[in-house]
């Protein structure tokens, strides 16, 4: 009872010390408190960052005498920790990050590093103080991190597991996900913290920020075209639908292609089986993901944009490949509307401004003025305004805006998106002259910015002649001052269109720092810097705005700016949130589905944690886990007493680095087999010195067999081993046994796989096939291969490469290396390369062959001829012809780099 | 194509279409020309006379080149008994297929008829039809030489007839080439085609892991035992 006590006081004066560190609230105080005394997985809302708790955590961990390893970070996180605790990045070398372990302290790596380091024991592993698990709710999409975790668990049974989650809705996919997420963590608690728990709306009422609602209807114009596209969406989902019956299409609705979400939906959805769907498929979800960037620029962006982005797909180039929604009735609709947004009746250019500048400059001239001018002990010139968007686009147009005015921006941006003007209304008229001009100026500006800026952020225009548009759009934050006074232009309408404001100075990296005070301060920033989630935390402290307009809706800004309004201190200002919101529009409706989703998400994992059952083993700080999953390994000992010829030392399987993103190391590991990570150039796995496996899953050996590849990798395995094999590996989550099975779209079919696969093995007799349901039964297959067979050589299986053969293995008449040449140069086909080789002797004697010769041996007039003018007459390069219009989407991967 | 005679009444044999076949008296359950044959066998059946298939197979031994089972999975839950056939094909060195349905089966008999003269074009990479990138794909696949050195080689040399002339020296001072690169590069340009003492026929590769008899015997009565 005592020590129950006193190490109650302890945690309370850990807390209580750390208050000076880095401050928390209340109820960040409890969770850092449950989650200090055990191992838990802890799963907040959205906005709800987790970097403060976990700051502090790893502060209290931070010494030489403790090694703890933060796993499964971003980069953003990481090196917000890195700065907060003033880290030192962990080598890249095997040899100094084995030192820089044992020297202690905190260290971020990433997990297949991890799992490396921990197979061939460069950790100290029964030394680490703890694990902390970042993103828990990405531990099940690879292996990787369980099995960094199984593999520290089953030396260390007394460091901890510490987990954190952000996003309650990545649980609710699936079976028991959240269950499974806590059994791969070796966690037995589990906390949630959603926005409705009691002690967060007790906290964040405490202080509260005066929000105002500003709702601002659409224009007729847009509202139709609004519904025009909402029709051909309805139009796409259905088609997909009914092409892809078998497929799990339960969240690919026209609600969800309107929510930010939506390429993670279709991602987690379709990437596994992307080879496996069929072309058209295909082209719906690239229409899709094009309607849903139209629908965003309707709301988002302003009407030239929109015409300009809805122009280029009315060509009949786009017509061609379009899986047929440009011919319905909306899609006309869709044109018309589109134009008459920016053109009026007489064809003259007069594009209506976005409904929302109008407020968004009444409340920056005039409202705002008016509120700061009302309060005595402030006034204008240090006065701080955040405007916060979406996206960078935004961020650009709204600084162009507001520098600009609203009729000089709009002609700007055609002359920018070369739309082509024949006749200008006649308010434009005076801008016309000046704007060109502005255009060569700001072109010269831009390219003095363009150095050391990324460009990588997603913008929907892929011509190349864009890429300064691109590069512009790419900053994130703008940062502007109100020159005149608000007296100047109240009420006179004239002045909205004259530039009330101007960029302060060209700061590339923002440091609030160096504003001077006083003038007051308007920062353009959108909700996620880059992906980065901690940035608009950062702005918020850094520049502390007294008000904040949310241009558009975010769930997770709006809590930010609650928990921002709570930090502040009691006597700073309390600071006032304006929401732009269209009314009854797919604007409201995603950030109401955004916020629906995430309450049920709660919803069920509440559910489920009532019901939870939570074995005393999970923690595996007992054998009794390991006992049980790996029963397999008493079993060797069994069958050597059986008198099978069983070599003494523990089975061993050589596995490719690259392997390491599938679940079957991980289980190969669970089965007592001992893995040996190393790069191999060959197959994926070796199993003995003669089996050799190469695993594919259905959709990369559709991918693979189509694009040659697998090809090459069997007539490799065949060279050097004597037993290859080409393992086929089903999804576990699918039936075995489904009618054609190839395939998901049914609208092809998979007997053109089915040919190849059997043309493959009319040409590698030897190569094996074995067809598995899931890696389970392949971890059981490898295992029961392994029984009485010696273990692969290291050495060896390194060293063998393309061009390194294996000599004494006899399987091919011909040196390889010259065989592979001849084989590529033109006029050898696959028919005649036989001859060649026989008859030819060696390259220096072809090339003394004369024509007829030649002819003699390749026995074909015509391909010999190509030979003998490839041997001996230059040949020039030809231009490549240019790719068609758009083909390129659809080669490769949905998401080719996702890390 | 041949097809044994005892395969009469396989429901498989209605769906053959598109290639002409006969019954004969052959060994395997059906022969497509000199180098492939396969048998044929339905899971169920498997179950229930585990013995069948290995006396097919010990009569089989390795009289084609390319040896295939044709499974049929006709069972609800196929996993046992397909783990303990997959292990018997890759000790006995047959090739698995599986197929789903009669229809199915009598697909794959079918595509190895169609396919059994073809080349592999088809399932190999796509090389451009331009003969200049011909040539640096070829010069580039062995193995240091990269698509720049394949460049350089060909503007300083011209043809590949210079190229194969030249001494491994002058290969060597190449911009962006090395005496081992060169090396490898000539190595592979000037050893013979045919490999030394390749005047032997093939013969079967590994008799320390053959298939013997009782080896065999044990895996069947494995398999009695989990059905």
């Amino acid at each position: 009872m005592n020590a129950k006590i006193q190490e109650d006081e302890n945690v309370e004066n850990t807390v209580s010390n750390l208050k000076n560190k880095f401050p928390m609230l209340s109820f960040e105080k409890q969770i850092f408190i449950d989650v200090f005394e055990k191992d838990a997985l802890v799963i907040m809302a959205k906005g709800h960052n987790y970097n403060n708790i976990v700051a502090n955590l790893l502060w209290v961990h931070k010494d030489p005498g403790n090694l703890v390893l933060v796993i499964n970070s971003n980069d953003n996180e990481e090196k917000y920790f890195t700065e907060k605790n003033q880290l030192t990045p962990v080598p890249t070398l095997g040899n100094e990050r084995e030192r820089s372990y044992l020297e202690g302290g905190i260290h971020f790596v990433s997990t297949r590093i991890l799992v490396v380091d921990l197979l061939k024991n460069r950790v100290p592993i029964s030394h680490i103080t703890g694990i902390v698990v970042l993103r828990a709710h990405t531990v099940l999409e690879s292996c990787q991190e369980a099995f960094a975790l199984r593999l520290y668990r089953q030396k260390n049974k007394t460091g901890f597991i510490k987990a954190f989650s952000n996003s309650p809705i990545s649980f609710t996919f699936g079976y028991h996900q959240v269950e499974k997420v806590m059994r791969a963590l070796f966690v037995t608690e589990l906390f949630l913290w959603p926005r409705f728990h009691g002690n967060i709306i007790r906290n964040l009422k405490s202080r509260q920020a005066q929000a105002e609602e500003l709702h601002i209807p659409l224009t007729t114009n847009m509202s139709y075209i609004q519904t025009c596209l909402l029709d051909i969406m309805n139009y796409t989902v259905k088609q997909l639908k009914s092409i892809n019956r078998s497929l799990d299409m339960k969240e690919i609705t026209t609600e969800n292609c309107i929510t930010k979400k939506f390429h993670k939906i279709l991602q987690s959805q379709l990437d596994c089986v992307w080879h496996q769907l069929s072309t058209r498929t295909k082209e719906y979800i690239q229409d899709l993901k094009i309607l849903r960037s139209m629908i965003i620029n309707l709301i988002h962006d302003d009407a030239v944009s929109l015409y300009a982005l809805v122009s280029k797909y009315r060509t009949p180039e786009y017509a061609q490949i379009n899986s047929g929604w440009i011919l319905l009735e909306s899609a006309e609709q869709l044109f018309k509307y589109a134009k008459a947004r920016v053109f009026n009746k007489k064809n003259e250019f007069d594009p209506e401004p976005s409904p929302k500048w109008k407020y968004l400059s009444d409340l920056l001239s005039q409202e705002i003025p008016d509120e700061v001018n009302k309060k005595k002990d402030s006034n204008l010139s240090n006065t701080k305004i955040l405007i916060l968007c979406q996206d960078n686009r935004t961020c650009s147009q709204l600084n162009h805006f507001l520098t600009m005015g609203a009729n000089r921006y709009l002609l700007y941006t055609a002359f920018k998106r070369e739309i082509p003007i024949n006749a200008v209304a006649t308010k434009y008229e005076d801008i016309k002259n000046t704007v060109p001009v502005e255009t060569k100026d700001k072109t010269d500006k831009k390219s003095d910015t363009k150095e050391g800026k990324s460009t990588d952020e997603g913008t929907r225009l892929d011509d190349s002649k864009y890429e300064e548009l691109n590069t512009e759009e790419s900053r994130t934050n703008y940062l502007l001052t109100l020159t005149q006074s608000s007296a100047h232009c109240s009420k006179d309408n004239a002045t909205v269109n004259e530039s009330l404001f101007e960029p302060i100075s060209q700061l590339d990296n923002l440091d609030f720092t160096k504003i001077e005070v006083e003038t007051p301060v308007i920062c353009i920033q959108t909700f996620k810097e880059n992906g980065n989630n901690l940035s608009l935390e950062y702005t918020l402290e850094a520049l502390r705005p007294e008000y904040v307009i949310l241009y558009h809706s975010d769930v997770a800004a709006v809590r930010q700016l609650e928990m921002y309004e709570c930090r502040k201190k009691p006597e700073e200002p309390i600071c006032k949130v304006y929401f732009l919101i269209h009314d009854q529009t797919v604007e409201e409706q995603a950030y109401l589905a955004a916020l629906k989703r995430e309450k049920q998400a709660f919803e069920l994992l509440i559910q489920a944690k009532s019901v939870m059952v939570v074995p005393s083993y999970q923690d595996g700080k007992t054998d009794e886990y390991f006992q049980l999953t790996n029963e397999e390994e008493v079993q060797p000992t069994d069958s050597r007493k059986a008198g099978q010829n069983q070599s003494k030392e523990k089975p061993l399987v050589i596995v490719d680095m690259r392997e390491f993103r599938s679940d079957l190391p991980s289980l190969l590991h669970k089965r007592g087999i001992n893995i040996e990570p190393v790069t191999i150039a060959i197959g994926d796995y070796i199993l003995t010195p003669d089996i050799c496996v190469e695993r594919k899953s259905i959709s990369d050996l559709i991918g693979s067999l189509n694009s040659g590849r697998l090809y090459t990798q069997c007539t490799q395995m065949c060279r050097n081993y004597s037993r290859p094999i080409l393992l086929i590996e089903f999804d576990q989550n699918k039936p075995f046994n489904l009618q054609g099975h190839f395939v998901v779209s049914t609208d092809i079919s998979g007997a053109d796989i089915q040919q190849k696969l059997q043309l493959l093995t009319i040409h590698f007799p030897r190569l094996k096939l074995v067809w598995s349901p899931s890696p389970y039964a392949t971890a059981e297959l490898f295992y029961e291969l392994k029984q009485g067979r010696n273990n692969p050589n290291i050495a060896e299986a390194i060293a063998l490469s393309g061009e390194n053969t294996a000599d004494d293995m006899n399987y091919e008449r011909y040196n390889i290396l010259v065989h592979d040449f001849v084989q590529k140069l033109p006029g050898v086909t696959s028919k005649n390369i036989n001859r060649i080789m026989n008859k030819g002797i060696s390259l220096d004697h072809l090339i003394t062959l004369t024509k007829e010769e030649l002819s003699d041996v390749v026995e074909n007039k015509n391909e010999a001829e190509t030979l003998y003018s490839i041997l001996h007459v230059k040949a020039r390069p030809m231009d490549a012809k240019e790719e068609k219009f758009g083909k390129k989407k659809f080669t490769g991967k949905l998401y080719r780099s996702k890390k | 194509m041949k097809f044994l005679l005892k395969q009469r009444g396989n429901p498989l044999l209605k769906h053959i279409t598109s290639v002409p076949w006969e019954y004969d008296d052959i060994v395997p359950d059906y022969e497509v020309g000199k180098t492939i044959c396969l048998l044929f066998l339905s899971l169920r059946y498997h179950n229930l006379n585990p013995d069948y298939i290995h006396n097919r197979l010990k009569e089989l031994g390795k009289k084609y080149d390319l040896r295939v089972l044709l499974v049929q999975v006709d069972l609800k839950d196929p996993h046992a008994s397909l783990k303990n056939l997959t292990r018997i094909c890759l000790l006995t060195d047959i090739t698995l297929m599986l197929a789903w349905n009669p229809e199915e089966a009598a697909k794959v008999v079918e595509n190895y008829k169609i396919y059994e003269n073809k080349p592999p074009d088809r399932i190999m990479e796509k090389i451009e039809n331009d003969p200049h990138q011909k040539i640096i794909n070829a010069l580039s696949s062995i193995k240091p030489v990269n698509k720049t050195d394949a460049m350089t080689l060909i503007k300083t040399f011209g043809t590949l007839e210079n190229i194969i002339k030249v001494s491994e020296s002058r290969l060597a001072e190449c911009p962006g080439f090395g005496i081992t690169k060169a090396k490898k590069l000539y190595k592979a340009l000037h050893e013979p085609f045919l490999k030394k003492g390749q005047t032997k026929d093939k013969k079967d590769e590994f008799p320390d892991e053959d298939l013997t008899l009782e080896e065999l015997e044990k895996i069947v009565n494995e398999n009695q035992d989990i059905s």
